[in-house]
């Protein structure tokens, strides 16, 4: 079955690997909110990850809880080979379409602009 | 610290929505970000909005993505889901080509959906919510019912507890609280106007509350038991208050500094021990008349003087008698209980005179039961009112759906011929329904919260627990079942219509369903009238109401009259009756100086002020232990009260400045007493008994006057009794003043000329009594607004359903009314053909709705006021009104069917 990751699926998983071991929720989502400017919620950071962890691609642990968290435990998300498999693939794809295209992308950008100003 | 948490009714909304391990972690994640990041970055109401609206994301999010497929979807059947969510999308793009159609849909779903919301707000506030005691449902007021003198809800004599507490084993604890008195809170600053309520010290401990900070009161602070054995004159304990948590914010800045200080009320030392929390209310029914609000907390204290009475008259106004809170023992039942409470009110009737003479019995009532139990006819009505406005706006947006479909015939049938089955077309009204629905619902919800503030407003003041009105869990929960019984209302119709397409009316010239719908639309409309009918009789019969209570004469005249109160209470002076009396008539001589000023008075309970005084009297010849079968409004005035009120005198005199010598007994007294006393008139000059200051004295009637509605305009005051204030100075007295100008610009003048002469006492309620008159008038107006502003929105949208199917039926005969034009009918009768099809079904509506009404008018009941649930000028009026409304609505179609051209339609 050919395992493609949709575009919000990958950047849950690189912040996964930028993050390391201390990757749960609120890490997740500074991280690409800060990186991508993209506001996201706490509901799909999760269901991303629930539908990821049920392929395989990544695992779960439950933390400690803390006083802040009114008791409730906190959830360790890490990436599993099958996983970094997919991403390296999604990756690899990626970077091979995009190589030596940037000066033609800011060129057909600025084009879409030039009428409206 | 509450005030920091996480807004409570998103983060409920998100524990119903969630489920399993998600729900904790999202949670949890929320929580940490919204205490450790958010709130201190962009402080409490930026953090507040960034977590509604995190929680409203989430919610959608998760929705969304669930339901997205997360692989290339698969085509064809499928799982429901993906199918569901494809004929939402198709929906929303069939809506987006018609945005009127949509638009009025959407619009009709919120008015009806808010209504319904923004009401059961007001209901979950008021009556469903728990009190905010500690195990609730456990607590039970007890109150003396009087069997000679019918009344309810009489205050127990504290004595009397400390036999249940002796005797009755049903209960864990009894807790008492007196009247609440008025002070003022003195000492720095500007005097300020406290109440302050009177508790046995183990009410905070009954009702299972505790301290916010501080304590509450311990055992041996002005306990009851003790003080009754009260075989030794015990040291007094030290004088303790608890304070609200209002009073605590207003006059306190909340500094917790404030616990073991010393503040001074009425000029005497009390410590604080306590603040209580600020949801804390001791809620009591209102006719039981005790105030709603207390500043002030204080334990009783008996002075054994009190309980040595108890052989003696009762004494209402007197310290020891007052409301009874109780917890039921584990296990104990209701029935129980209040078998228990019949045994010892038996005993007491045996051994205590006066019992047997009033026919004292002592019932059990549950708290939340007794504190809302006014409050019912009021909200059932409403939500009766909001159910029929819902179901009007339903009809109207299934009208809508079943004349688009008729619209949609081509598309429909196209898609039946290609191969699409009844199920197909079947989910993908439904879908359409949903999608109008749930946009309905939303901008309900903004509807709702937005008139709930002035329903708050509007609402009267004896509706409890108004103010802790919000959208929590529940009213969102009922919004969403309502949005959904709506859907499955409006949406049928037009489903079924749409599932039962045949492709062959592609080719058929015309639509074969076309009669079948026509009938059904007509049904709809008819019913739509009728419930319309129900709520403008409804309107109708409040409109009576309000009207016939505004000509109600109360006893007085309102206009042109300022009120304002005092409590005499200072130490070192206004000690005695002697020292108060004297203040009050230089008080009442400076204000009568004022300019404008045509009279001063004072009385000892204003009319309509919610603050009762009932004494037994006793008539020439009765004993004194007869007397207790009688009970009157017993109320001191000073000389001018009469004139100042402008109470009518009906026989005999006003009372004058002769009457205050000590040595002689006068009274005034009102019609229905002077009727009791002689029944073939003559009272003037008889004699009545009464007890003053503990002792039973004989008084002469001087004067009859006529009678005036202390307590409630709706209902006929009991008999009462007026002295002069010189005879029983009360501490806490109501002056009146009338004027010749405005009233409203006496109160500057007034505080003036009371500055003077006592520049510690507070002035408080200081108000019209045409003020008084409105806040009594309150709960009807309530009633009549609401119910009104729904029976309007019921006649838009019935007329505009109305116009709809006649517009529509008029669009459907154009063919065939070109050919009868054709054929020589004039306009005029094809206009009025299309206005009697039109009035048939109003008339057919109004009939059914007029018989409805018979039934559910008798729901207003008590909200009524002497006019009958049945009134035949009501449902006469409201029948043409309606049939006006809905001639007007056939007219407009008619008039464009006698403009078809012949030519044109039939080519």
């Amino acid at each position: 079955m050919a395992q493609t990751l949709g575009e919000f699926e990958q950047l849950i998983m690189l912040a996964l690997v930028r993050l390391g071991a201390g990757a749960y929720g609120v890490s997740m989502r500074k991280e690409i909110e800060e990186r991508t400017g993209r506001a996201i919620s706490a509901g799909a950071i999760y269901t991303a990850l629930e539908r990821l962890e049920s392929r395989g691609f990544v695992s779960s642990r439950l933390g400690d809880p803390t006083p802040q968290r009114r008791g409730r435990p906190k959830k360790f998300y890490q990436l599993e080979p099958a996983g970094a498999e997919a991403l390296t693939r999604s990756y690899t794809a990626f970077t091979e379409m995009t190589k030596g295209i940037r000066p033609k992308l800011d060129d057909l950008a600025s084009q879409t602009h030039a009428p409206g100003e | 610290m509450a005030r920091h948490d996480p807004p409570r009714a998103a983060r409920r909304l998100l524990q119903m929505l969630l489920k399993g391990d998600a729900r904790d972690t999202i949670l949890g994640d929320l929580d940490e970000e919204f205490s450790t990041d958010i709130l201190p970055a962009e402080g409490r109401r930026a953090a507040r909005r960034w977590y509604w609206a995190q929680a409203l994301h989430t919610i959608t999010d998760r929705a969304r993505l669930r339901i997205t497929p997360h692989r290339p979807a698969r085509a064809g059947a499928g799982s429901l889901m993906p199918g569901l969510w494809q004929d939402l999308r198709f929906a929303a793009r069939s809506f987006g080509k018609h945005p009127g159609f949509a638009a009025v849909a959407v619009v009709t779903l919120a008015l009806g959906i808010g209504a319904n919301t923004a009401i059961f707000s007001v209901v979950d506030a008021v009556m469903l919510r728990d009190l905010p005691y500690g195990d609730p449902d456990r607590l039970v007021l007890l109150w003396n019912t009087s069997s000679t003198a019918g009344t309810q809800h009489m205050p127990i004599a504290a004595p009397d507890v400390a036999d249940y507490r002796d005797q009755a084993g049903s209960f864990v604890g009894f807790a008492f609280t007196d009247r609440v008195r008025d002070a003022a809170l003195t000492g720095d600053g500007e005097p300020q106007h406290v109440t302050v309520a009177r508790v046995s010290s183990n009410l905070f401990s009954v009702l299972g509350v505790p301290a916010h900070a501080g304590r509450t009161f311990v055992s041996g602070e002005g306990l009851i038991p003790r003080a009754i054995s009260g075989d030794t004159a015990d040291a007094v304990p030290p004088n303790v208050v608890m304070l609200s948590y209002g009073l605590w914010t207003r006059r306190f800045g909340q500094s917790p500094g404030v616990i073991g200080r010393t503040i001074e009320i009425s000029g005497e030392p009390n410590t604080v021990v306590g603040i209580l929390p600020a949801d804390f209310a001791l809620w009591l029914p209102p006719n039981a008349g005790f105030a709603r609000h207390v500043d002030v907390w204080s334990p009783l204290r008996f002075s054994l003087a009190d309980f040595q009475r108890r052989t003696r008259l009762r004494d209402r106004d007197s310290d020891n008698t007052g409301a009874v809170v109780a917890r039921l023992r584990d296990g104990v039942t209701l029935e129980q209980a209040q078998q228990e409470m019949h045994a010892i009110a038996a005993r007491h009737r045996e051994s205590l005179a006066f019992h047997a003479v009033a026919g004292l019995e002592i019932q059990v009532v549950p708290m939340h039961d007794d504190v809302i139990g006014h409050a019912r006819p009021v909200l059932v009505s409403l939500l009766g009112a909001v159910t029929f406005v819902l179901l009007i706006a339903c009809i109207n947006v299934a009208n809508l759906l079943l004349a688009r479909g008729t619209d949609r015939r081509g598309e429909l049938a196209l898609r039946a011929a290609l191969g699409a089955n009844r199920g197909r077309l079947l989910r993908q009204a439904m879908a359409e329904s949903l999608l109008l629905a749930a946009a309905g619902s939303l901008a309900g919800l903004v509807l709702a919260q937005w008139s709930v503030t002035s329903l708050v407003a509007w609402a009267p003041a004896n509706l409890p627990r108004i103010d802790t009105i919000g959208m929590d869990g529940t009213v969102l929960a009922f919004t969403l079942a309502s949005t959904l019984v709506a859907t499955v209302i409006f949406g049928t119709a037009p489903a079924i219509d749409a599932a039962t397409r045949r492709g062959r009316e592609l080719v058929q010239p015309r639509n074969s369903g076309a009669r079948r719908r026509t009938r059904v639309r007509s049904a709809l409309v008819a019913s739509e009238v009728a419930l319309t009918l129900v709520l403008l009789v409804g309107a109708g019969l409040m409109l009576q109401s309000l009207a016939r209570l505004q000509r109600v004469q109360p006893g007085f005249e309102a206009d042109g009259v300022m009120a304002f109160d005092l409590t005499l209470s200072y130490p070192n002076e206004y000690r005695g009756p002697a020292a108060r009396s004297a203040f009050v008539g230089q008080l009442e001589q400076r204000l009568g100086e004022l300019p404008g000023v045509a009279a001063v008075g004072l009385i000892g309970r204003i009319p309509l002020g919610g603050r009762q005084w009932t004494q037994p009297y006793g008539l020439d010849g009765q004993s004194e232990t007869e007397w207790n079968a009688n009970e009157a409004n017993f109320r001191v005035i000073t000389k001018d009260y009469f004139a100042a009120m402008g109470t009518r005198l009906l026989a005999g005199r006003y009372f004058v400045d002769a009457d205050d010598r000590q040595d002689i007994r006068v009274a005034v007294v009102d019609e229905t007493m002077a009727r009791r006393i002689a029944p073939g008139g003559g009272a003037v000059g008889a004699r009545i008994g009464f007890p003053l200051d503990g002792q039973a004295v004989w008084a002469e009637v001087v004067g009859v006057v006529e009678d005036v509605r202390h307590d409630d305009l709706r209902v006929r005051s009991r008999e009462s009794l007026y002295v002069p204030y010189r005879h029983e100075a009360s501490r806490e007295v109501s002056f009146v003043v009338r004027t010749t100008a405005e009233p409203a610009a006496l109160v500057g003048p007034i505080r003036r000329a009371l500055r003077v002469l006592a520049p510690h006492l507070p002035m408080y309620n200081v108000q019209t009594m045409n003020d008084y008159v409105a806040d009594a008038l309150g709960p009807t107006r309530f009633a009549l607004r609401l119910i009104g502003v729904f029976a309007l929105l019921a006649v838009v949208l019935a007329s505009v359903g109305l116009y709809g199917v006649i517009s529509y039926a008029v669009r459907q005969r154009t063919h065939e009314i070109g050919i009868r034009m054709a054929l020589g009918a004039r306009p005029e009768s094809v206009r009025m053909q299309v206005v009697a099809d039109g009035m048939t079904l109003a008339g057919v509506g109004i009939v059914v709705g007029v018989g409805v009404s018979v039934f559910t008018s008798r729901w207003l009941g008590s909200l009524l006021f002497n006019v009958s649930p049945a009134d035949g000028w009501t449902y006469v009026g409201v029948s043409l009104l309606l049939s006006g409304v809905a001639l007007l609505a056939c007219y407009v179609p008619a008039r464009r069917a006698s403009g078809v051209d012949p030519m044109r339609s039939l080519r």
